[in-house]
């Protein structure tokens, strides 16, 4: 008697399951297996069965309820047939991936409660406004003062710098850019509550201010702030900031990534800047995802060297392999080492690289097989060796310093002090942006 | 108790669809009303709706209602319990405010074609939540 099917099992056992019973449903073409949001597993066909194929499917049905017990439903509710879906629903079945050619062909579909993002890619960015996405998975890493410190050194060199404070569990960022007294009367969550009934507009004009911090500087710093001067009710704002919510033309929803995109392009449109930087909520959150993937924007992931931060960094490589997202990716993401100690410098990094190597080797770059050139076929392998410095995974320090790590205002930075921490972060930067705008700064 | 609502909401919309296919088009309209009841209450259920041992009706007064009124006690329902993506399928503005059980009592020409096509368009956001609750293994 075989043990129970567990979650992550389940894909393999259907794959199994339908190669056994491949004669009886060759005739099918096409099967979509839909895990959902339980964790059990239904199967869409294209219509209800002709009489032939009735038998074959009950068996099927039967012989699902045996191998995944209560992973499965129970054999009259083992399937769905797209034509009784509403039409826009039985269009989700083409986001299932192919998991068995067949025939019949199956295909694997996963409803998530939340987790839908992390591996929606946009087919091409949405502007040629720069992005830049400060990631960590974990917090207390020195990701929002790094971002910052880069708004700031950009606005010295002259760019109109918009930055969003997207962390929004964790309000934060805009005290080191700006002032309490500084606030605009809104913040992010206020624009979600407003939008959510259709009056978005209302905030939006005074949901930015300008920070101190660029005052004498060439450029412009604007921010907007997760709250405004008065916070009002946060966390009663802060629990509806992810609800799809209503169109305004009454017909079906808009999903929050799509809505928080809206505000994005809204603030570009209205600020006009040259370079928008996104604090991104530490950890896998689903905030968290839109910056990452759905932007295309350049992403820093912020890490330091311990075994929970590499697992972490595993675990979202995983899943973006896994949903074949790794592509469009990949060529977007820069490591960052985070906090590098004062003593041992060079050996930490060392350390460090190796790690990120292991990680981007296994999940992010291409296999090049020993022996054959890398230039082989058309397109050139995305491949780096260890110590190649042009390699995503080479990281950029960011060194930690006592007297930044007390720092309560920004204001008051001793540029040497900057430069002795943030020298070489700061380099890479201005090579992204440079990137960006053709090699002219 | 034989109540079972996601049966009669796709009995309901099979033969609703019939009926207006051949211009019936008061009964039709008459159908669409209670496919959408059936289809919100099947949901409601799912997510917790109690229903009475004796005859299958829900148990909360406000629940036992037709559609004209179960529109907006759907939404109530839905919030707070993880179903917000289903209320938000839904326009806010019931599409059905204007229709009511009595209307079977009327005149035939009281109830025009416009009427019927109108629910039958505002059935498709229901269909919508049912296929995607569906899905999701709600139902």
């Amino acid at each position: 008697m075989p043990g129970p099917v567990l979650f992550d099992e389940v894909e393999e056992r259907i794959r199994e399951l339908v190669q056994s019973e491949n004669p009886l449903l060759e005739a099918l073409g096409d099967l979509v297996a839909v895990r959902d949001l339980f964790g059990r597993v239904r199967f869409v066909l294209e219509e209800r069965p002709n009489s032939t194929l009735r038998n074959a499917l009950q068996n099927f049905a039967k012989k699902a309820e045996e191998t995944l017990g209560p992973r499965a439903y129970p054999p009259e509710q083992a399937f769905l047939y797209r034509s009784e879906l509403a039409s826009d629903v039985a269009a989700e079945l083409g986001a299932a991936r192919e998991i068995a050619a067949g025939p019949p062909r199956l295909r694997f579909l996963d409803r998530q409660v939340t987790g839908l993002g992390w591996a929606t890619v946009p087919t091409q960015p949405h502007t040629t406004t720069q992005r830049i996405a400060f990631f960590s998975l974990k917090g207390g890493v020195g990701r929002s003062t790094s971002a910052a410190v880069a708004a700031w050194r950009l606005a010295e060199q002259g760019q109109q710098v918009l930055v969003l404070d997207l962390d929004l569990e964790a309000p934060g960022l805009s005290s080191s850019l700006l002032p309490t007294e500084r606030l605009p009367e809104f913040g992010i969550v206020d624009w979600f509550v407003e939008d959510a009934v259709g009056q978005g507009e209302v905030v939006l004009k005074d949901m930015v201010a300008s920070s101190p911090l660029a005052q004498d500087l060439a450029g412009q710093i604007w921010v907007a702030p997760s709250h405004g001067e008065n916070p009002g009710d946060y966390l009663a704002k802060l629990g509806r900031c992810y609800l799809d919510a209503p169109l305004n033309n009454g017909n079906g929803h808009e999903p929050w990534e799509r809505r928080l995109i809206r505000l994005i392009e809204n603030l570009e449109e209205d600020k006009n800047p040259d370079v928008v930087l996104f604090d991104v909520r530490a950890g896998l959150a689903d905030l968290s995802s839109v910056p990452v993937t759905d932007l295309g924007a350049d992403v820093l992931l912020f890490a330091i060297d311990t075994d929970q931060t590499w697992a972490g960094y595993r675990l979202l490589f995983e899943h973006w392999r896994r949903a074949d997202a790794v592509r469009a990716l990949r060529e977007r993401l820069q490591v960052v080492a985070a906090l590098v100690p004062e003593t041992d410098r060079v050996k930490y990094l060392e350390d460090f690289r190796e790690r990120a190597w292991n990680l981007f080797r296994d999940h992010v770059y291409d296999e090049v097989p020993s022996g054959e050139s890398a230039t082989d076929g058309d397109v050139e392998p995305f491949s780096f060796d260890l110590n190649d410095e042009t390699a995503p995974h080479a990281p950029i320090p960011i060194y930690w310093h006592r007297g930044l790590a007390s720092l309560q205002n920004l204001h008051a930075l001793d540029k040497s002090l900057v430069n002795a921490s943030f020298g070489e972060f700061l380099n890479a930067v201005d090579s992204l942006v440079k990137a960006q705008n053709g090699g002219v700064l | 108790m034989s109540t079972d609502f996601l049966n009669a909401f796709k009995r309901h919309h099979a033969d609703a669809d019939l009926l207006l296919d051949n211009k019936r088009w008061p009964n039709a309209d008459q159908l669409y009303g209670f496919a959408a009841e059936c289809g919100l209450k099947a949901l409601m259920q799912a997510l917790g709706m109690k229903l009475k041992k004796s005859d299958g009706s829900p148990m909360e007064i406000s629940h036992r209602a037709h559609i004209n009124r179960l529109w907006s006690e759907f939404q109530v329902f839905a919030a707070g319990r993880g179903a917000e993506p289903y209320a938000a399928m839904l326009p806010v503005e019931n599409p059905f405010s204007d229709w009511h059980t009595d209307q079977r009592y009327y005149r035939s020409e009281a109830i025009a074609e416009t009427s019927a096509v109108q629910h039958r368009e505002a059935l498709g956001h229901v269909h919508r939540v049912v296929s995607s609750a569906r899905m999701d293994g709600r139902l």
